[in-house]
């Protein structure tokens, strides 16, 4: 349903009630203001939402052109700037929490590092006892029967 | 201004106020208007070759409201965190509760109308500030006529509810 069919009418109902800001901005033809004043002779509730919308709309017009606080606003150099200042900043601010994923989520050095320190000491434990480590390991691994 | 096109010094110079008066309307605050007045310049610097003489206040207007519209999608689809502003001519305006006590009937407008949902705070502004026509605005928006004169319609509805000690 479109915005225009969902919107209040008139109480009659066939006058969608955004005519009367229409109205009140001269963008009604001729045969729709007429509707439209037609409408105001028998309704107070439209009379009433009129008086509200040309309250609020004289209110918004009569707002004081604003100047700009200062006249770089108004220099194509400083809005330059200003941009690129916004993309160094943004280009930064990538960089950091690309920094600190990368932390965070790389393993570090000593994690990925073997315990090689370990290992020889183990193995040069077990070789001191008379039979290294590979001949403890092959003696294990000889078939049922077949063995000593 | 030569065959009717003005250059981006013209531009600057004549329509620099209101320029800023409608992006300070549709922002609500002068840091913004500022970051929006900035951005439309630059593209108002690209734009200036394909400008064909009509009304410039209304290509104009259509150029920072494309701009506000772009900044208000953009924050929708991620949040903003600030960084530190090292320019310094920019002018930071006080917090609207330190001066309270000092607050005329503009300012109470002003955040009536920034109070305003951006689909109905366009079109108002549009109209009652840079006062382009419903077509105009319609164009602008890509949206139908009839959607503009609703929208702006609910607009002024919800502001004089929110301004109703202002009645006259």
């Amino acid at each position: 349903m479109s915005e225009i069919m969902r919107e209040p009418t008139s109480p009659g109902g066939d006058l969608p009630e955004s005519l009367l800001s229409a109205l009140l901005d001269g963008e009604l033809t001729a045969p729709e203001a007429a509707a439209v004043r037609a409408r105001l002779e028998v309704s107070p509730e439209w009379r009433e939402i009129l008086e509200e919308v040309r309250v609020a709309r004289d209110l918004v017009r009569d707002l004081p052109p604003r100047e700009p606080p200062t006249a770089n606003v108004l220099d194509l150099d400083a809005a330059r700037r200003r941009r690129r200042g916004r993309w160094v900043a943004a280009a930064g601010a990538v960089a950091a929490m690309v920094a600190v994923g990368a932390v965070a989520f790389v393993p570090g050095p000593d994690r990925v590092r073997p315990p090689v320190a370990t290992f020889t000491d183990a193995h040069a434990a077990r070789s001191s006892m008379g039979n290294d480590a590979i001949s403890t390991l092959a003696g294990a691994a000889v078939p049922e029967g077949q063995g000593r | 201004m030569a065959d009717g096109v003005p250059t981006w010094e013209e531009v600057a110079r004549d329509y620099g106020r209101f320029l800023y008066t409608v992006a300070y309307r549709l922002a609500g605050n002068d840091d913004e208007a500022q970051d929006l007045v900035q951005e439309a310049l630059l593209r108002v610097r690209r734009g200036l070759e394909r400008y064909e003489p009509g009304s410039l206040e209304g290509w104009l207007a259509r150029i920072v409201t494309n701009v506000f519209l772009d900044e208000v999608r953009r924050r929708k689809r991620r949040p903003v965190h600030a960084f530190p502003d090292d320019d310094p001519d920019r002018v930071v305006p006080p917090a609207p509760a330190a001066d309270e006590a000092g607050r005329d009937l503009s300012d109470e407008v002003q955040a009536a109308l920034a109070e305003l949902p951006e689909e109905f705070r366009v079109p108002v502004v549009l109209c009652d500030v840079a006062d382009q026509s419903y077509e105009q605005i319609a164009d602008a928006l890509n949206v139908p006529v009839g959607t503009v004169r609703s929208r702006l319609h609910r607009g002024r509805r919800l502001l004089r509810a929110s301004l109703s000690e202002y009645a006259r």
